[in-house]
């Protein structure tokens, strides 16, 4: 079975720090559990909005991985709960989320002008690819290309000689495909302001990989 | 307020989180606000706090879930406005 992956990224240059701090806004995101776990880890460098928008992108990720198997799957942040994050060094932090019955793992970098997440079904985050850039052009048309030619770019070095282009499934959802070679790959694609971000996980040619989050 | 005139006030809740403002001129009930519109997904609870704020409701997660084309959101804030009646 296709191993999936979900992603997201938040640039905190374009979201709004007060409204954020506002508890009809950010009871919408959070859970009362949630608002426990920030509590829990005061002192980990995170401020309050910027946990918010942690654990958006962490329930966004998780969203765009379930709903490639689940179509008809609606999106409202409360539904996906944080049960856990550890922080770790160098602006990273791990942890792990339950949509329902479904237990997900993520791993996000939290840079003082981004966050970007990236959810699995496995904690062990094997084989994924999953990488950032800033683009100078903040506009969707400029987003949508950069993400893609990004993440095209990976695939090609993943799969050399191989030529993949993007399309979107059943479900809307982001799919490479090397038609020559009948490849398919689901991948994530996220944009925010000037940032952009993928993930996909891939179990060859080159099994064994754990790609680290690269900045480009 | 009818649906026309919820739409007519739903654009101006659009209008700040649309990035092709001429988009807006083309909406109509089937307008996905993601697909359609290129809202941001960041932005959808911001669209829900102001809709809640223009139209005296408040919308719960349930509602909030099945707004993804306009005709969604006319449907949902029409519910909230009849249920303050």
């Amino acid at each position: 079975m296709t191993r999936i992956t979900g992603n997201d990224i938040v640039a905190l240059d374009a979201i709004d720090r007060m409204r954020t701090r506002e508890p009809r806004f950010y009871s919408k995101i959070l859970s009362g559990g949630e608002k426990e776990l920030f509590c829990r880890t005061k002192g980990m460098g995170l401020v309050f909005d910027e946990f918010v928008w942690l654990a958006w992108s962490v329930k966004e990720s998780a969203y765009k991985c379930l709903k490639r198997n689940r179509p008809a799957l609606l999106f409202f942040p409360t539904k996906c709960i944080v049960e856990q994050v550890c922080y770790g060094s160098a602006g990273s932090c791990r942890g792990r989320a339950v949509w329902g019955s479904q237990v997900l793992y993520f791993r996000s970098v939290i840079h003082p002008r981004y966050l970007s997440t990236v959810v699995s079904e496995k904690e062990e985050f094997v084989d994924h690819y999953w990488a950032t850039a800033r683009i100078g052009l903040s506009s969707y048309a400029a987003q949508s290309a950069a993400v893609r030619e990004l993440v095209l770019k990976q695939l090609g070095a993943v799969y050399p000689g191989m030529s993949w282009r993007i399309i979107k499934d059943r479900a809307g959802c982001p799919m490479a495909v090397a038609e020559d070679a009948g490849t398919e790959i689901p991948v994530s694609l996220a944009h925010h302001g000037h940032y952009i971000a993928y993930s996909f996980v891939s179990e060859g040619p080159n099994p064994g990989v754990i790609s680290t989050p690269v900045f480009i | 307020m009818d649906r026309r005139e919820i739409l007519d006030e739903l654009k101006k809740v659009l209008w700040p989180y649309t990035e092709n403002k001429a988009l807006l001129d083309g909406v109509n009930e089937h307008t996905d606000l993601v697909n359609d519109l290129k809202i941001n997904s960041a932005n959808l609870v911001d669209i829900i706090i102001d809709a809640e704020s223009k139209y005296n409701i408040e919308i719960d997660m349930d509602s909030a879930e099945k707004m993804i084309t306009v005709g969604n959101c006319i449907d949902v804030i029409t519910e909230k406005m009849n249920a303050r009646k």
